[in-house]
């Protein structure tokens, strides 16, 4: 079941009005309750691997919990009386007992989602004389990943655990993040996630207008292209040169609409019921370098890859002492920096392979590594550069040519989502440069299946997305829509666009959402 | 205003209720010109449903190719009225039956029976042409749930939009004209067709592995005999003069049983052509798969004078009300035959 279905919107509708009807205290539950309907309702034999996430990481969380009340307390009695380093030495235990207990259970679920997702990958990789084919728990990479957020930060000490399971389990399972995220953080879902919110009817206009724009954006754009995207990147290679560029820019297109609009619909629904989900785009098409892109694209990912892997492994003790022996024996040169570097190869290869099992997401991980770091590498040269032309970088034109230059090479990067193996990935990539068929592709559009009036429909589409972005986000239509007349008027307008000029029906399978299948 | 809150949203919900409306009837297709007009038929009724009809024909292509009410009109003073589409499955002859039944109460119901072959739905294009004009009501939502092949969504049925939204880059002129009616190209249910395409050769009968009809259609078709018993209506079943698809023995026989058990009549007009008169040489419009209006209006004396004359139904001919639709419909089909005679057509 997804945020497209009929059933869907029947289960959203019944918990709207079950939820405000219930008293405040009790609204958290009745989210819980949908949540794990949708779940069911999902798929078969889904929810025993959802459950036990829930119950592992809320026991194991509890008792991270309690060993650090333990430990305060015991500190508290006897810094007086017990020397420094024997309080040392109990924390140190302490602080042991615990990384066992995390590491246990941290390596237990990422077992579970590992063998689920890479089991039929590997077996098929290494040749194995069998091979096994099961559907993928929805949602599972995202819950997973949350729930271990969650438990990384309670033993950081950064909050205390959840000590009232139901409300835990809502907070690993809140049903609209379940397709492709956001990947929440505990401190910050659990502000409005429990306290029930109030009706109101802007709240509700405001979270419609968002669910529909997250609509319009999947069914009338990314949907439309997918029929000619799948000829583009059909296995075979008949589409070379020009088509590949086309390609690229047809599928950044679509991802962008697909995606942003996933999370759209997300967000939206969580406004419904007075949930704030944290965004997960801050229109990174505009980003003018590759780390900026990826601090603007799905940024609830790159935060976590950020603060549970790279931080953690870059100032682990055996990274630090790494550096300090390169940095002895190099100074501060390229060579010292070869931890950092580790770091981030390691961070993206797991980026890569948390989207998917496959050589290609590991590949595009390392591609995407590897183009930072050269980024890293180059920037005295840059910053040189423009000490001595200090003006260029204040200008518009050098801020286009460097959102241009990023969008490009985000685009070729992609070239991994879109072909088959290295071989496929090359021989597409090598004939930009050796096959110039650019007019050919100009005069055969019609031939991708897409009639003028669905071109057309894409070049305002993408025109309109351009122009939000350029508007800075939906911040300023928010503005715009200050009066319920504005506001539900613009809803209607969504809606009856949408199923205008959506893409959906018999041939298109609008509920398929990309990031979904991860 | 504070108070009101709620008014924006039920106004707003209205509003593209309305719109989302509207969008269905512009972009749904209208049937109104090319080759496939029997898209319009089923909803084309409804604005006879006042008339009187003491006959009422239903089924697929062999009553509303078959059948001229005008000819039962003027030559036997019988009222009537088909309700047929293209491919009409049983179950869909029974809820359109239904249908009917809300607004008049027939003295006698002719049913083909070719569609009891059809055990399962066939076609999306089909089940569109039976059902998109079918008046909202429980009925249609029992049609379109026993209609519904694979992948198909029952919303569409009744958000016509949901369906027909990607026909807003190929809309015409015929959109705008039938936006709220379809267009009538029948005479009370009746497609005229005045070509003469002669018979020469069909395809071989298809072996048949299983001569039982399937349980669906079967099971409906007890629904039709029980409702008509129910409001006291005459069923007559009827196989109608067509050549191709094959009728088997077997079928005819098993047709025989049941309506002898039944207590309802069966005919079956095929071994009967030459008393009709029918010519296959020029009472047939596609090689004696359907008859043009030549060959129904043969038919249409048979089967008045064998099976509805002796049903003791009055002629309608000296009541003015129920003559008054007539004269203009039969100046219009007199019209329309001797035009497309004239064409060549």
């Amino acid at each position: 079941m997804t945020f497209l279905s009929g059933r869907f919107l029947l289960l959203v509708g019944t918990l709207l009005i079950i939820y405000y009807i219930l008293p405040k205290r009790l609204r958290y539950l009745a989210l819980l309750a949908g949540s794990v309907a949708f779940y069911a309702l999902a798929g078969k034999g889904y929810l025993p691997f959802l459950l036990f996430t829930i119950l592992s990481v809320y026991a194991t969380a509890r008792l991270l919990g309690r060993s650090l009340d333990r430990q305060k307390e015991y500190v508290a009695l006897h810094k007086k009386d017990l020397p420094r380093e024997a309080l040392a030495a109990y924390k140190k235990r302490q602080n042991g007992r615990r990384t066992a207990l995390f590491l246990l259970c941290l390596l237990v679920n990422l077992g579970i989602l590992g063998a689920l997702k890479y089991t039929p990958f590997l077996l098929e990789a290494f040749r194995a004389p069998y091979a096994v084919s099961w559907v993928l728990p929805l949602g599972i990479s995202f819950y997973t990943f949350q729930s271990l957020g969650y438990l990384m930060d309670v033993k950081r000490g950064k909050y205390p655990p959840e000590k009232n399971l139901l409300r835990y389990a809502l907070f690993a399972s809140f049903f609209p993040q379940m397709i492709q995220g956001p990947i929440s953080r505990y401190d910050m879902l659990s502000q409005t996630l429990y306290e029930g919110a109030d009706f109101d009817w802007d709240r509700l206009g405001a979270g419609l207008v968002r669910i529909l724009w997250g609509a319009a954006k999947k069914l009338v754009l990314a949907d439309r292209l997918t029929p000619a995207l799948a000829l583009l990147f059909a296995p075979g290679g008949a589409y070379r040169g020009g088509w590949v560029l086309l390609g690229m820019f047809l599928y950044a297109l679509r991802l962008y609409a697909d995606f942003t609009g996933g999370i759209d619909m997300a967000l939206g629904i969580g406004e419904l019921f007075g949930v704030t989900l944290p965004e997960n785009f801050d229109r990174p098409y505009l980003s003018k370098n590759i780390e900026a892109y990826w601090t603007r694209w799905h940024m609830t990912m790159g935060s976590w890859f950020r603060d549970y892997v790279f931080y953690p492994l870059n100032v682990s003790k055996t990274f630090l002492r790494w550096t300090r022996a390169l940095r002895a024996r190099f100074g501060s040169g390229f060579l010292s920096r070869l931890p950092l570097y580790a770091a981030t190869l390691v961070t993206w290869l797991l980026t890569g392979v948390w989207h998917g099992a496959g050589w290609n997401f590991a590949l595009w991980g390392l591609t995407n590594g590897l183009v930072i770091i050269a980024s890293l590498t180059l920037k005295p040269l840059y910053d040189r550069f423009h000490s001595r032309f200090p003006a260029l970088k204040a200008t518009r034109s050098y801020g286009a040519f460097e959102i241009l230059r990023t969008f490009l090479l985000m685009c070729l990067i992609r070239l991994w989502d879109c072909y088959a193996g290295p071989a496929g990935v090359w021989q597409a990539f090598s004939s930009l440069f050796t096959t110039f068929n650019y007019g050919a592709v100009a005069a055969g559009l019609s031939a991708l299946g897409l009639s003028l009036g669905d071109w057309v429909t894409v070049l305002l589409g993408a025109a309109l997305l351009l122009f939000v972005s350029l508007k800075k986000g939906d911040a300023p239509f928010r503005r715009f829509l200050n009066t319920p007349g504005k506001l539900w008027g613009a809803a209607a307008l969504l809606l009856i666009l949408t199923l205008l000029l959506g893409a959906y029906g018999p041939g298109y399978t609008a509920s398929d959402f990309i990031y979904g299948q991860f | 205003m504070k108070g009101r809150r709620w008014l924006a949203p039920l106004l707003a919900a209205a509003l593209a209720g309305l719109t989302i409306f509207l969008l269905g009837r512009l972009t749904r297709p209208k049937y109104a010109s090319g080759q496939t007009l029997e898209g319009s038929m089923v909803e084309n009724y409804y604005a006879h449903a006042d008339e009187e009809h003491e006959v009422l024909f239903i089924g697929d292509c062999e009553v509303y190719e078959s059948f001229s009410p005008v000819t039962l009109f003027e030559e036997f003073g019988l009222t009537s009225y088909i309700r047929g589409s293209a491919q009409q499955l049983m179950w869909q002859s029974y809820y359109l039956l239904r249908d009917t039944l809300r607004y008049e109460t027939p003295r006698a119901v002719v049913l083909t029976v070719c569609s009891l072959r059809y055990a399962e739905p066939q076609s999306e294009a089909y089940n569109r042409m039976t059902l998109d004009g079918m008046r909202l009501s429980p009925d249609k939502l029992s049609a379109v749930r026993a209609s519904l092949t694979e992948g198909e969504s029952e919303l569409g049925y009744y958000i016509p939009l949901l369906r027909y939204h990607s026909r807003v880059f190929e809309l015409t002129g015929e959109d705008l004209t039938h936006l709220f009616r379809y267009p009538e190209h029948t005479y009370n249910g009746y497609l005229m067709r005045t070509e003469a395409v002669p018979y020469t050769r069909l395809p071989a009968a298809p072996l048949l592995k299983d001569p039982a009809f399937g349980e669906k259609p079967v099971a409906y078709l007890n629904r039709i005999v029980e409702l008509c018993r129910e409001k006291g209506i005459e069923l007559i079943l009827v196989k109608s003069p067509c050549l191709y698809p094959a009728w088997y023995e077997a079928w005819d026989e098993w047709l025989e049983a049941y309506a002898r058990e039944q207590g309802v009549t069966y005919l079956n007009a095929i071994p009967h052509m030459e008393e009709m008169g029918i010519d296959l040489n020029t009472d047939t419009y596609d090689g004696g798969i359907h008859l043009n209006v030549f060959g129904a209006e043969k038919y249409t004396r048979w089967f008045a004078r064998t099976a509805l004359l002796r049903l003791g139904l009055a002629d309608q001919r000296q009541n003015e009300a129920a003559a008054a639709p007539y004269a203009a419909l039969a100046a219009r089909y007199e019209q329309e035959k001797r035009a497309k005679a004239e064409d060549g057509r």
